[in-house]
């Protein structure tokens, strides 16, 4: 049974993995390590292009994480189905007794040394005028926080992201419903193919994405490229199962007897959903919310390729002034965009309390 | 008026679990769909009420046709101004008691909501409770609640779904006796679905017995428990003892020889096979000093046990190589001899059908 959830998982970590990109462009590429997502990256972005290349290097990983994500969905199957024929047993802990000390001490290191340290380290970049040999012999200096605050194009960035987050989150929950509404109520003939195109771009890394999204908008006779719509477009597309997920595990939990009811009553269909299945899913649906518009907030890889000088985004800003080695702007700009998306993260939990709930 | 439903077919796919079945609701009637489960009443009364679409048929209400698969014609359950009463009670978490009874009121636009709010939870005995969330409530109370709702847009007929199996037996009988009051007190037709011959027969102007997608028998409670056309229909309503019998000559007689005298208007032979009802009740049990009544049947048996339940007790009694049930007030030692006695009239020669014919394609 283990086995089942230990292959399940370490597949998904496999593609999660074959899909990163912000993390392999920021310190692979500087030394010269470069993976198959920032060679995609690198291909478009530098002289001499080869898009062509990248497209097949992009064919080529999706192949690879579409498979792996179809048998780790077959391997979750596989373990759920043997994990449901038992009785719910209660979770007993296991006492760890002397060994709780040094448990407690490797999960704080490692807490440190993945976020405290390098938030620190962040601040502190952010705050120097230039390195010293000494760390603690640094002047200080607010420059970089003035220069974002009186930079146009830096503001820019903040309010698309905002716009991004905020409103393509509220896209993708709107769209996560009629999906779900669709393949656990409605059912109608060929409701699984419906099923598998939603899920399908979670094999599909974002930054292949965002190369096919580039193509397809920058040739098609659409007006979208360089427009904000283009963005939420790549990120809703990205991040739609995350929110037919949500939804659709609430909506199977609901008896399809709540609904008829209301049509018994005299509400239409679209009535039901809207007085009936919408607030009985208001915590799912908030929670669905709020995963998208932290998912949108950090997404990188999608845009890189497809953002022009208008539509900008936060993680974009960062990436730019880090290529252009200014790592204390770099810093002050990631300084920022935590404090945002903490206050942003406080400001929906506070109005929508049942997001907290997953 | 009320409810017509003409050669109604449902199927799924290849698999038929409506067979052209017709019957009707009168103005004010209260009719029962009685069968066991999978027989197509709950898909029956689903159909009526829109949320299932019929394959084939027609469906009218109050005249009106709601659903006819031949002209495409397909009135949506929000259309067909009808109360519904659910298995699950359906009453909706997230609104209180009064919020949710006035959803049918609203969504038609009725102007006086608070009215007729009030006026339906008063029917169901709930008016103090308005202001509770479901969660607050009991299963009698949630479902009291259900039924408010169903009625508070004085809907032209009113559809119940085994509104009682979720309640424990005393408030069931209760909850019983209320839908009865209400349904007369507002003369709306009703279509009920049950399992349970105990609620058929106690509310139902009229039974209609069904079995895997046919109508077995109808007509009124009375007539179905003292004329079953059939061995299914006695079984199911009410307890029934079976005896068999073949004839010989002119006369039927138990396999043991002995010969029995039936209601002379069931001994038609028509060729199919028969077997003999007899009530418990009609069955009087004595000791071997009992002497023969005149006129009546006297059969000799012995008694196999005895179950004490207050007002009698009901023993069991091998009579030839039949056991049957039957109710006296004096005690019998189990083994010991016993006569039976029965009137001819009481003792009916039905089909001997207990699963009608299509049982091999049995509906889910």
């Amino acid at each position: 049974m283990l086995s089942y959830a230990l292959a399940s998982s370490a597949l998904l970590c496999l593609v999660l993995t074959l899909e990163q990109f912000g993390i392999p462009v920021l310190i692979g590429v500087p030394g010269h390590v470069t993976v198959l997502a920032t060679q995609i990256y690198l291909l478009c972005r530098f002289p001499p292009t080869a898009y062509g290349l990248a497209a097949a290097i992009g064919l080529t990983l999706a192949a690879i994480t579409g498979i792996a994500i179809l048998l780790q969905r077959r391997l979750a199957r596989g373990g759920r189905s043997v994990v449901t024929t038992g009785k719910a047993g209660k979770i007993t802990p296991i006492p760890l007794g002397a060994w709780r000390w040094s448990v407690n001490l490797v999960c704080g290191f490692y807490i440190a040394v993945s976020l405290v340290l390098p938030g620190l380290i962040l601040l502190y970049t952010s705050l120097i005028k230039f390195f010293t040999a000494n760390p603690f012999d640094a002047a200080f200096t607010f420059r970089n926080y003035i220069y974002i605050w009186n930079s146009e194009e830096t503001q820019r960035a903040i309010v698309n992201t905002v716009i991004v987050s905020g409103g393509g989150a509220l896209v993708g929950v709107v769209l996560g419903i009629a999906c779900s509404y669709f393949t656990v109520r409605l059912r109608p003939t060929g409701y699984r193919v419906l099923d598998a195109l939603v899920m399908l771009p979670f094999g599909v890394p974002g930054i292949v994405l965002g190369l096919g999204l580039l193509w397809a908008y920058a040739y098609l006779p659409l007006p979208l490229y360089g427009t904000l719509t283009l963005i939420v477009l790549a990120y809703v597309t990205r991040f739609l199962p995350y929110a037919t997920e949500t939804s659709g595990a609430r909506f199977v939990q609901l008896d399809r007897s709540l609904e008829e009811a209301a049509w018994t009553a005299g509400a239409s269909r679209i009535s039901g959903v809207w007085r009936i299945l919408m607030p009985l899913s208001l915590p799912s649906l908030q929670s669905s919310y709020f995963l998208l518009f932290m998912a949108f907030f950090r997404e990188i890889s999608a845009t890189i390729l497809i953002f022009t000088a208008s539509t900008s985004v936060l993680s974009v800003s960062i990436w730019s002034s880090f290529e252009q080695a200014n790592w204390g702007l770099a810093s002050a700009l990631s300084i920022l965009a935590m404090i945002l998306m903490v206050a942003m993260m406080s400001l929906l939990l506070w109005v929508m309390p049942g997001a907290r709930r997953r | 008026m009320g409810i017509a439903v003409r050669n109604l077919v449902k199927s799924y796919g290849a698999l038929t679990v409506i067979h052209a079945i017709s019957f009707g609701v009168a103005d004010g009637e209260f009719v029962t769909l009685l069968g066991p489960s999978g027989c197509g009443k709950t898909t029956t009364l689903r159909c009526i009420a829109g949320l299932e679409t019929p394959t084939g048929g027609s469906i009218a209400i109050n005249g009106e046709r709601v659903s006819d698969p031949a002209t495409n014609l397909f009135v949506p359950p929000h259309e067909r101004d009808l109360g519904m009463v659910f298995q699950s009670y359906a009453v909706w978490p997230h609104l209180t008691v009064a919020e949710n009874v006035a959803f049918p009121l609203t969504v038609k636009g009725e102007r006086d909501v608070a009215g007729g709010v009030n006026w339906a939870l008063d029917i169901v005995g709930m008016g103090k409770l308005a202001k509770r969330r479901p969660s607050e409530l009991s299963g009698g109370q949630q479902q009291r609640v259900a039924l408010a709702r169903a009625i508070a847009a004085r809907p032209r007929l009113l559809l119940f779904d085994e509104p009682l199996s979720n309640l424990d037996a005393r408030l069931r009988d209760r909850t019983r006796l209320e839908i009865s009051r209400i349904q007369r007190e507002l003369k709306v037709p009703a279509l009920y679905v049950t399992h349970d011959q105990t609620e058929a027969l106690s509310m139902s102007d009229r039974i209609i017995v069904m079995e895997t997608g046919r109508i077995v028998q109808e007509g009124t409670p009375r007539d179905l428990y003292q004329q079953p056309v059939n061995r299914f229909v006695a079984d199911f309503i009410g307890n029934a003892n079976f005896l068999h019998v073949q004839r010989v000559g002119r006369e039927w007689q138990l396999e043991n020889g002995s010969p029995v005298e039936v209601d002379p208007a069931t001994d038609r032979d028509d060729g199919r096979s028969k077997i003999a009802l007899l009530r418990p009740e009609a069955i009087r049990l004595d000791d071997t000093s009992a002497q023969a009544i005149a006129g009546q049947n006297r059969l000799t048996g012995h008694v196999v046990s005895g179950m004490y339940l207050g007002p009698h007790v009901e023993y069991i009694v091998e009579v030839g190589t039949d056991h049957l049930r039957a109710y006296s007030r004096s005690a019998l030692a189990p083994g010991s001899p016993a006569i039976l006695s029965f009137d001819a009239r009481d003792c009916r020669l039905v089909d001997d059908v207990a699963q009608p014919e299509a049982r091999l394609q049995h509906a889910g």
